[in-house]
């Protein structure tokens, strides 16, 4: 406890410099807690994203990702058949996705476009771009109603209701409302492919990006409008339960061979792969704050330690051994590196608020992302890494202090 | 400007649009007899392969897939299609695409036609390029042809590259946060050395100050040392720096297979590194010698 | 530690000490025998250079002699390791040096009580024997004190205190006097003398020659060697 007391004292001898060093490996440890937040951040936000709404596997044409390319799932419904047939799915639920035009909305900030083929005057419509997502109503993974009832089924493209996402609903559409969907196309047949759909639900869109105006209607109603009869985009695929989703998937790609099939596991790797930047980066930046921490800890109590080096001597002659001196110094910076602790990982998460805000516009990443994902054991390995850093610093100047030789630095010490 | 003339002006220029297709490479099997001009062997995906259909084919593919102007590839829209036979007519490097970045996308290049055809798109494209007689009209035919034309948008260039460069936005920022973030930690770091330093040699400087000389001198003295301290130290990272940038562009070449520079070191970066690491240098040589200066000289030296 | 049948508390035989300063050779010791018995008081006195401070260390176990041998109540310092020289010093020496060498930050108390806390004494005991120590080198109004707040001597006298901590027979003084003024000077050496009155073996280095009258003898060392 002499030792405890002498190391915190000796660091409030100097105020200014224990001060500035608890600052700068605070700052060190903030960043350090930041870099193992994005580092596994992408992947358990991603995974967490995916299998919230149950499904395990995804389908999507072969060579591609879901939502990936234009690219689709031709002859959709015998596809579906085959997949429900197997033993170890227990649904499967078909995805075409298009952006579409709706007309009615009075939505602030869209360009309004003057109707009329050739001149540059007539009704004046307002018409916004949305991302329609065409599905089975009873078996679909993307959106979790707030309010109201999901779209019916429908046979053939007569419309059944549309449900809508937050975007449009914050922009005033409303359950009742009515919305003239239209594919974009030429405007030579501008009166063919629409339909009027009845907003029947407001939901939440699991895998829209910011800003996104998503909607759903009936994949047969969506086929319909966009000329794209028995396509798909993707197919989501509920295993029954105790079926391995990896040794599923790649079963089913054996015998598949023209489809692309991955589970929740191999598509976060695929995603990981494409956002290895920010691990490699997380890796780096984390890296570099360790070198930060060892350095200023190493300098400050190198410094302190030959400000000393006279006592250090005094102490060691009159019997003190060389065991306490060390475990002096080593409880100082780590009382250096506890205080920094405590304050850099308080300034990590605060800064891990701001960074996340400004990937949070990554264009096309669903909302729901996020790059920094906080969990206890992120903490604690920050803290850690910052408390070793520090202790293992100080341990060579105070090693070398140790070893001095005691008559030699009194000789050199005293007048 | 009329519609008719815009109709015109369109028509000159050739698209082309990128379309994901399966190609297929030539494969020990004998190829599919379709006709050229004729039917499908199935007509539910395609109605006829276009007559003569040639494509360019993307460096890094032709070497994956070992093809070559003159190989006979298979093309179609749906993987599990038999597709149209066609004749590799060369092989190109597209330009490094940031955008394509990690994804691995290989591209070919075909006709618009032959392409609207083989995409059951005939007489559409994703989008047309304008090039104006006059530049200036830019902003009111941006306007003018989205009347024109309901159902699509007229950006202007800028605009386009705007909206195409939002993730390298995102990223720039990013990065400006994570400097912002090292230039405080340097900050801090370089007050604690500086005042360490300054401290470690209190007793001379006091004496100094006893023999005459003014606390001026001793400060500009001081800070010159904190200036060149930083300045070398500013080298040092600068060199530190490309060296490490050198070995990311490498690194990053090799396994996205691009010739982009993922990192740049230029003499703006070098400028305001060095000023910055000068700067700040100063500031913290400045913080521990004025507090140096303020103590009592006699008492420090009789210490 | 005591003497037995006269032997002596401390034996120096040959003792020689030599160093390399900048590719010189440097004899600061050369040969020297001596002896303390218990109860002596000696000052060591010589010109600056003479090998005072570098015999002190040699007998006090601090520095190794590069030949001869270091007999500290029989027992060979010289052949120990210097973790058995460290708990040998810790238990047996008392250590005053020049420079105080206190631990600023603790107080005078706190400081005493370092080498008992070194030794493993219990907390209770080492505060009572630390306070008792405090008083009788006439420092019991000041042991919350912390070194920067009292002057010279009694700063001395705390490193006293600090050196009687573990009840050495022993008492090694490196110029205890040579940052006081004459008038606190003299009062270190009374408590010297009060001290080796009560058994203490006293050695101290010196040039202060009011400290080395008042010490029982008195041995000239001329460059490393005992001047007759």
């Amino acid at each position: 406890m002499l030792i405890f007391r002498y190391s915190a004292r000796e660091l409030l001898r100097h105020p200014a410099r224990s001060l500035l060093a608890v600052l700068g490996v605070a700052v060190a440890c903030a960043m350090l807690l930041d870099m193992l937040m994005l580092g596994g951040g992408l992947n358990a936000s991603f995974r967490s994203l995916l299998t919230s709404a149950g499904y395990e596997l995804r389908v999507s044409p072969a060579g591609t990702l879901p939502f990936d390319t234009g690219a689709t799932i031709s002859n959709a419904a015998e596809v579906r058949v085959s997949l429900e047939a197997d033993p170890a799915i227990a649904g499967v639920a078909p995805v075409l996705g298009s952006n579409l035009l709706a007309e009615g909305l009075q939505t602030p900030g869209e360009e309004s476009l003057e109707d009329g083929p050739q001149e540059a005057r007539g009704v004046t419509r307002d018409v916004a771009r949305l991302f329609v997502l065409g599905v089975d109503p009873e078996e679909q993974g993307l959106y979790r109603l707030t309010s109201g009832t999901g779209p019916a089924p429908g046979i053939g493209p007569a419309p059944g209701g549309v449900v809508i996402g937050q975007e449009l609903a914050e922009a005033g559409v409303e359950i009742g409302d009515t919305l003239t969907l239209r594919a974009p196309g030429s405007f030579a047949d501008a009166g063919r492919r629409s339909g009027r759909f009845a907003v029947v639900g407001i939901a939440e869109f699991l895998y829209s990006a910011a800003g996104e105006r998503s909607a759903a209607i009936s994949i047969s109603s969506l086929a319909g409008l966009t000329d794209q009869p028995d396509l798909a985009s993707l197919m989501m695929v509920r295993l029954v339960e105790g079926m391995d989703p990896d040794e599923v998937a790649d079963r089913l790609r054996a015998e598949h061979p023209g489809l692309e099939i991955a589970s929740i596991g191999q598509l976060v790797e695929t995603a990981a792969r494409r956002l290895s930047y920010f691990r490699q980066l997380a890796v780096i930046l984390g890296t570099v704050s360790l070198i930060v921490t060892t350095l200023l800890i190493g300098t400050i109590m190198a410094i302190s330690i030959n400000d000393r080096y006279g006592t250090i001597a005094a102490l060691r002659a009159i019997g003190i051994s060389r065991r306490s001196i060390v475990w002096a110094f080593l409880v100082e910076s780590l009382l250096l590196c506890v205080a920094a602790s405590v304050i850099g990982l308080g300034l990590g998460l605060l800064v891990a608020g701001q960074l996340e805000r400004i990937l949070s516009d990554f264009p096309g990443l669903p909302s729901a992302i996020r790059f920094f994902v906080f969990e206890p054991g992120r903490l604690a390995w920050a803290a850690a890494g910052v408390l070793l850093a520090g202790v293992g610093a100080a341990l060579v100047p105070a090693i070398r202090a140790m070893n001095a030789p005691i008559a030699a630095t009194l000789h050199r010490e005293e007048p | 400007m009329t519609a008719r003339v815009v109709r015109d002006g369109l028509s000159r220029f050739r698209w082309l649009t990128a379309v994901t297709l399966v190609v297929c490479a030539p494969s020990n099997a004998p190829a599919q007899q379709i006709p050229a001009g004729g039917e499908a062997d199935d007509p539910g995906t395609l109605a006829r392969c276009p007559d003569r259909l040639e494509l360019l084919v993307e460096k890094r593919l032709a070497e994956q897939q070992g093809i070559a102007p003159g190989s006979t590839v298979r093309v179609g829209a749906q993987p599990d299609a038999p597709g149209c036979a066609a004749r590799v007519s060369g092989v190109f490097e597209p330009e490094a695409d940031p955008s394509e970045i990690a994804r691995d996308r290989r591209r070919v290049i075909l006709h618009l036609p032959d392409l609207a055809v083989l995409a059951g798109r005939e007489d559409e494209v994703d989008r047309f390029t304008v090039r104006l007689a006059d530049p200036e009209d830019a902003e009111d035919l941006a306007v003018r042809f989205g009347a024109v034309m309901p159902g699509t948008r007229a950006l202007r260039a800028g605009e386009v590259a705007a909206r195409a460069s939002t993730t390298f936005e995102v990223v720039r920022r990013f990065h400006r946060a994570i400097g912002l973030i090292t230039i405080t930690a340097g900050g801090v770091f370089l007050a604690c050395i500086m005042t360490l330093k300054v401290q470690e040699r209190r007793s001379q400087v006091a004496a100094l100050r006893l023999v005459g000389i003014s606390s001026r001198t001793l400060l500009s003295w001081l800070m010159l040392e904190a200036a060149l301290v930083s300045a070398l130290g500013g080298v040092l990272g600068i060199a530190i720096g490309r060296a490490a940038s050198g070995v990311i562009n490498a690194y990053y070449q090799r396994v996205y297979a691009t010739t982009l520079e993922f990192s740049l070191v230029t003499g703006e970066t070098i400028a305001i590194g060095l000023a910055l690491a000068v700067v700040l240098g100063l500031v913290a040589g400045a913080v521990g010698s004025v507090r140096l200066l303020q103590v009592d000289a006699l008492e420090e030296v009789g210490r | 530690m005591s003497a037995e049948n006269g032997r002596a508390l401390v034996e120096a035989r040959d003792v020689r000490r030599e160093y390399r300063l900048k590719g010189d050779l440097i004899e600061a010791v050369r040969g020297i025998s001596l002896e303390v018995a218990p109860g002596d008081f000696l000052a060591i006195v010589g010109p600056s250079g003479s090998g005072k401070s570098t015999l002190l260390h040699l007998l006090g176990a601090v520095d190794s002699p590069t030949s001869g041998a270091v007999f500290l109540d029989g027992s060979d310092v010289t052949s120990m390791s210097d973790p058995e020289r460290a708990r040998f010093r810790l238990e047996h020496v008392g250590l005053v040096f020049q420079r105080f060498h206190l631990l600023p930050m603790l107080t005078a108390l706190e400081n005493v009580e370092l080498p008992m806390a070194e030794a493993g004494l219990a907390r209770r005991e080492r505060l009572a024997r630390a306070e008792a120590l405090l008083a009788r080198v006439g420092l019991a109004d000041r042991m919350r004190h912390r070194p920067g707040e009292i002057s010279g001597g009694p700063r001395q006298r705390v490193a006293v205190a600090r050196a009687l901590a573990n009840s050495p027979a022993l008492l090694l003084a490196d110029e205890p006097t040579g940052e006081l003024d004459r008038t606190t000077s003299a009062g270190m050496l009374e408590l010297f003398q009060s001290l080796n009155e009560e058994g203490t073996a006293i050695v101290v280095a010196t040039h202060d020659l009011q400290l080395a009258e008042g010490a029982g003898e008195q041995l000239t060392l001329v460059d490393g060697r005992i001047q007759a």
